[in-house]
């Protein structure tokens, strides 16, 4: 299994999953800094966890839930305040579908 | 600010009509102003809000409405923590231009406690910092001496109230960025139990780790605060409900005694061979001989896994950063950039997340995306979630022989400007005693221990089990009743 993103199509690969545009400047410093901050990383892959179960969470209980009731909410107008645009009640987006 | 330094003497006073609240609140902006330009500790202050709030404040007081001993003292917000109607950033330009309509819980509880928002503290860009200097808005100083960083990323919060423009502030504390920012700046600062604090209306960076936290000079008025803030929230399904301390903690047992207040406690000091700075080093030998004269029993502790935890730390951190901002898309949430030209609705959001997120937080949500990706989880980020399996059995098995870890809270006091950012990784190596206790989710708390030889101030740090928060807090309290603690005024003059 691969452990280290090495190759610049890897940065590539990397940044389009997370939505980001690199310029070919940053692209090549993130490059060696991630490269540099995965070689300390490594450290972690010495560490015997064959018996030890993850840990997503610090907290090992199931989601404190609050009743199913009906609780006064917000306004809509108050919720649609910081909304750079809207139209008819609704918030107005810049077109996502081509 | 008007000669008071603790927040619980000014509450009385206002309470004992001495001081009005309107006094406190001018008191403190007329600070803000005199200091802004100096340590840039602050986002957002909107003096007429202010008033508004001391004016309905002391009305409050007034008609006898049962408030609380903090009742008309301001205080500082960090600016990841949503407040209505201000202005709140998380220092970064994704968010310069927004207003939440809603408080998170905190601020909720701190208004029904009438204490006064006085504005929004300058951060590291979604928390993502050490130093306070990613932030879109500029660096913050450190009041003990401008030229340093007062380390972060709750470095406004510290500087505001090191320099005794608030005497209270919240911070909040993913991998240290309370406690680290407290010790380089003189203060007090918990990280409370994960789960005691709700985390409602506080912008995610990392959702298993962060929590929401008091600062102040004194580990007494961290109580104080620590009380108004704490308690289940129906709106955070991670909040818990006041857990008591478990049956069989020692701890549970711990009343002290006359004159040696902590006698019954033992504290394992943490054995460690890194390097620390000569002032650092001091500040343990003299905590060690302070906690053994008020009665402490103080025994050397081996820590496994601090060296892995740093990594395992940032792997996950990064992971759960990548996936909380990915909501920050310039449609759904965030800075919007100019569309004339974009090719596809992907050219759009990419576009709009480089120009809006800067360069740490796009290098943290690189590595968390990539700790995340198929190939490369199970190697990265699995296995940093079973290291962080290990810590917690670590920290535990320690609690289990020992009631309290003392530890550094940084090997180094707070460095010159733009000395961290030139290193990343030596940043985040810098977060080696404090990310344990977000892991494992333990309560820790930075106290001030003296200075180095530039004045720069020294900070300890007390780890206890889940729940000790009060414990944690008394025996600050009790620390500091034999060690006065000190506001820097900007001018270099300290007060005490």
């Amino acid at each position: 299994m691969d452990k280290k993103p090495d190759a610049r199509t890897d940065i590539e690969r990397v940044a389009k999953l997370a939505g980001l545009a690199l310029d070919e400047t940053e692209r090549i410093e993130l490059e060696q800094e991630m490269g540099r901050i995965l070689d300390a990383f490594e450290a972690i892959q010495t560490v015997d966890t064959t018996a030890s179960a993850p840990v997503y969470h610090p907290l090992e209980q199931v989601n404190t839930l609050r009743p199913d009731e009906t609780q006064p909410s917000p306004e809509r107008s108050d919720l649609l305040a910081p909304a750079r645009c809207q139209k008819d009640g609704c918030l107005f987006v810049p077109r996502t579908v081509n | 600010m008007l000669d008071f330094n603790q927040a619980a003497a000014l509450g009385q006073a206002i309470a004992a009509r001495q001081v009005s609240v309107r006094e406190a609140a001018e008191q403190s902006l007329k600070a803000v102003a005199c200091q802004k330009t100096k340590l840039n500790a602050w986002i957002t202050v909107d003096p007429d809000q202010v008033l508004r709030q001391a004016d309905d404040v002391q009305r409050r007081i007034d008609q006898g409405e049962a408030v609380s001993p903090l009742a008309g003292v301001p205080v500082a917000v960090k600016d990841n923590i949503s407040t209505r109607g201000l202005r709140t950033t998380c220092g970064s330009r994704m968010l310069a231009d927004y207003t939440p309509p809603y408080d998170a819980t905190v601020v909720a509880r701190l208004s029904r406690a009438g204490l006064v928002i006085l504005g929004k503290t300058n951060m590291d860009e979604f928390a993502m910092g050490s130093t306070t200097e990613t932030s879109w808005f500029g660096p913050t100083m450190n009041p003990w001496r401008p030229g340093h960083v007062p380390g972060g990323s709750s470095g406004g919060s510290a500087a505001a109230t090191a320099s005794g423009q608030v005497l209270l502030a919240l911070g909040s504390d993913t991998g240290g960025s309370i406690r680290q920012p407290c010790a380089w700046c003189g203060l007090t600062g918990l990280k409370p139990t994960y789960g005691t604090v709700s985390r409602y209306g506080l912008i995610a960076y990392a959702s298993s780790l962060d929590q929401i936290g008091p600062m102040a000079l004194t580990a007494g008025d961290c109580r104080i605060l620590y009380e108004i803030l704490a308690g289940p929230d129906s709106r955070d399904s991670t909040s818990l409900p006041d857990s008591p301390l478990p049956a069989d903690c020692k701890l549970k047992a711990w009343t002290g005694g006359a004159g040696r207040p902590l006698a019954g406690l033992t504290v394992g000091c943490l054995d460690d061979a890194a390097p620390v700075q000569p002032a650092i080093s001091a500040a343990r030998a003299a905590a060690i001989r302070q906690l053994e004269a008020l009665g402490a029993s103080v025994e050397p502790l081996a820590m496994p896994l601090l060296d892995e935890a740093v990594p395992a730390y940032y792997l996950i951190a990064t992971a759960e950063a990548s996936s909380n901002l990915a909501r920050f898309d310039g449609i759904r949430y965030g800075y919007r950039p100019d569309d004339a030209d974009v090719a596809d609705i992907g050219d759009y959001y990419a576009r709009g997340r480089s120009e809006g997120f800067g360069r740490e937080v796009r290098r943290r949500i690189l590595l968390g995306t990539f700790a995340l990706s198929a190939g490369f989880y199970d190697a990265w980020y699995l296995q940093a979630l079973k290291v962080r399996r290990l810590v917690c059995d670590r920290y535990a098995e320690a609690l289990r022989r020992v009631d309290l870890i003392l530890s550094p809270v940084s090997a180094t006091t707070a460095p010159p400007l733009g000395a961290s950012l030139a290193d990343p990784l030596a940043m985040y190596q810098s977060d080696r005693y404090t990310v344990a206790a977000n892991l494992t989710g333990l309560p820790a708390l930075a106290l001030p221990f003296g200075q180095d030889s530039q004045g720069l101030p020294v900070g300890m740090q007390l780890t206890g089990p889940s729940f000790s928060d009060r414990l944690l807090l008394a025996a600050g309290e009790h620390i500091q009743s034999a060690q006065p603690v000190t506001h820097c005024a900007v001018d270099g003059e300290v007060s005490a």
